[in-house]
């Protein structure tokens, strides 16, 4: 998978980092199982210290997207299933995006489409 | 005398060469960047054009001036030694100097230009790219630093040689200087390979196996050219080594061949660098999935400058096996001023002490005891340590190799060796007589002075003293 992050963003690169690997699931480019670098890979490809991907990781590990290996490092999680909490957070977050939508004057149709795009990239 | 000029003159043009051949990578558009600035299509524009072929035409002028002074550097090496190395190390430090200088004053005329037009070239230079699967398999590229043991095993081969032994116990100075110089070679080595390994993995293109293909072929390629390097110097090491403990001089055909080698291990990094830069372009040159990104702001100044990026080293855009600290941090600064400040030192001390050899004579004092008071070699005898004494006309006809000290057609100052006799002190001037000659229980001593009378008057003193006690 290929990603950028943009280190002038206000957005900390941890979370853009955690974000990225999230996408990079949800998208299908890293499959279940698929290895990731290791902190210190990650950490000096993007010029950052240890500790930034460190945190990122132990976010996707704590939310079940990655799982971590003493000996083999990070890797992909098996695929997981939408149990009634994670629904339950996810219909916030689509609850804050809907009323942003409206309060920016987004109709309904439009705000499907941007949805639908989401969803099937 | 001869093959000392010559050798010079061989290390002369090879630094102008490999000077020439680094900053005329940087005129060469190349990996969209021409002195150090990215461009696509503009690079077409008449107003860069103008600019790259200004720099072309001063370059090639600054490099014909460093070939001819190759030469016309040694030309007073036959005068006084001081003076022709104070000229040597100007002449050396001001080719690079200039050069970098010039490299510097055309990549911001140039950057400039860029700004001025508002021209933007690929991705921004705050957008970092990541390909997981070249980060999670980049340890696996270079080859392990377990390759490195055979050069270690080959530079310690004379330990297992008992007079190689007994050579370090008798003369631990001479052994300590030659072993401390191995040593650094190697750990210079081995950080060398350790900062390349660690180096970030560049993302070419948006498929993840071209990625993977260029990054391999430059580590690997590196790593194995760090490691055939490292023995083959260990080899030019072992001829240095078996001379001194054969012959416990080394003659100046084992320099010749050391440097030999040491210039083959350069052209083989120059091959290097052009054969992994070939295959890279191999590669990627029907990839339509190119990454183009311009980070020319963090190298506005020629030099890397980079608040968001965490690393003291990082690799040098144009030149494949260099490395450049990160300007914008802190400690890089103190590296690079303390290199700078502490070479400076330490080149005009070694012109000081030249100097001194030149131009300053030793004092000889006869008093509680023998003295001479030179402050690159100061030496104090006691005269019941004294065996004998006499005066000679000339230095006996005999191999001195030196230890420490200088030797010229002019005089031979400072600590030296003969086979099988011993350590000898020199204060000699060439060409004056007589020569004092002191005799002590482990070493001999030899002075005089290009004044009239003063080694006959400190060798009837000391007669004098020797008789007294």
């Amino acid at each position: 998978m290929i990603f950028s992050l943009n280190m002038s963003s206000e957005t900390p690169i941890y979370v853009q980092l955690r974000n990225q690997i999230v996408l990079g699931i949800g998208n299908g480019e890293l499959l279940p199982g698929e290895p990731l670098p290791t902190v210190r890979q990650m950490a000096e490809d993007i010029g950052v210290n240890n500790m930034t991907v460190n945190k990122a990781y132990q976010i996707l590990k704590t939310e079940g997207y990655i799982v971590i290996d003493r000996r083999h490092g990070a890797k992909v999680a098996e695929k997981q299933k939408s149990d009634k909490e994670f629904k339950t957070a996810l219909k916030d977050k689509m609850e804050l995006a809907a009323a942003e939508a409206k309060a920016h004057g987004m109709d309904f149709q439009e705000y499907m489409k941007f949805c639908e795009e989401a969803y099937g990239k | 005398m001869i093959g000392v000029i010559i050798i010079l003159i061989a290390t002369n043009i090879m630094v102008v060469g490999c000077v020439h051949y680094a900053f005329w990578q940087y005129g060469k558009y190349q990996n969209n960047r021409v002195l150090g600035v990215t461009l696509k299509e503009q690079y077409q524009e008449p107003e860069v054009q103008k600019i790259v072929s200004e720099y072309k035409r001063v370059f090639k002028r600054l490099m014909i001036a460093g070939y001819i002074t190759s030469f016309l550097v040694m030309v007073p090496f036959d005068w006084y030694v001081s003076i022709w190395l104070i000229m040597y190390l100007v002449w050396m430090f001001g080719i690079i100097a200039l050069v970098q200088w010039l490299y510097v004053k055309y990549h911001k005329k140039l950057y400039a230009l860029k700004k001025q037009k508002g021209w933007v070239c690929g991705k921004t230079v705050n957008e970092i790219t990541i390909d997981t699967r070249l980060s999670a398999i980049k340890n696996k590229m270079p080859l392990s630093v377990w390759c490195f043991v055979p050069s270690i095993l080959i530079v310690a081969l004379p330990l297992a040689n008992s007079n190689f032994r007994a050579y370090l116990i008798g003369d631990w100075e001479t052994a300590l200087l030659l072993i401390g110089c191995v040593v650094l070679v190697k750990a210079a080595y081995i950080l060398i390979y350790y900062l390349y390994s660690k180096r970030k993995s560049v993302v070419y293109s948006q498929n993840s196996e071209i990625n993977i293909a260029c990054n391999r072929i430059s580590k690997r390629g590196f790593s194995l050219f760090f490691m055939a390097a490292s023995t083959v110097d260990s080899i030019s090491w072992l001829v240095l080594f078996w001379e001194q403990i054969e012959l416990e001089y080394i003659s100046m055909v084992s320099i010749g061949i050391f440097v030999v080698i040491q210039m083959g291990i350069v052209a083989g990094m120059i091959y290097t660098i052009y054969y992994i830069k070939k295959k890279r372009n191999q590669i990627l040159r029907d990839d339509k999935t190119c990454y183009m990104v311009d980070e020319d702001e963090y190298w506005a100044s020629g030099f890397y400058c980079n608040p968001n990026d965490n690393r003291l080293f990082v690799a040098e855009r144009d030149n494949g096996l260099n490395v450049t600290f990160n300007m914008a941090k802190k400690s890089a600064k103190v590296i690079s001023w303390g290199t700078i400040i502490g070479t400076l030192a330490l080149l005009v001390w070694i012109s000081v002490e030249c100097l001194q050899f030149d131009f300053v004579e030793p004092t000889y004092v006869v008093g509680e005891n023998f003295q001479v008071q030179y402050s690159p070699y100061p030496l104090t005898v006691e005269y019941d340590e004294i065996e004998s004494v006499e005066l000679v006309e000339e230095l006996p006809d005999v191999k001195m190799s030196k230890d420490n000290g200088a030797a010229t057609d002019q005089y031979s100052i400072g600590k030296f060796r003969v086979r099988n006799q011993g350590r000898y002190h020199l204060y000699v001037y060439h060409g004056y007589s007589p020569i004092v000659k002191i005799k002590t229980r482990d070493a001999m001593i030899y002075f005089n002075s290009k004044m009239e009378g003063v080694a006959e008057e400190c060798y009837q003193e000391i007669l004098g003293k020797m008789e007294a006690e």
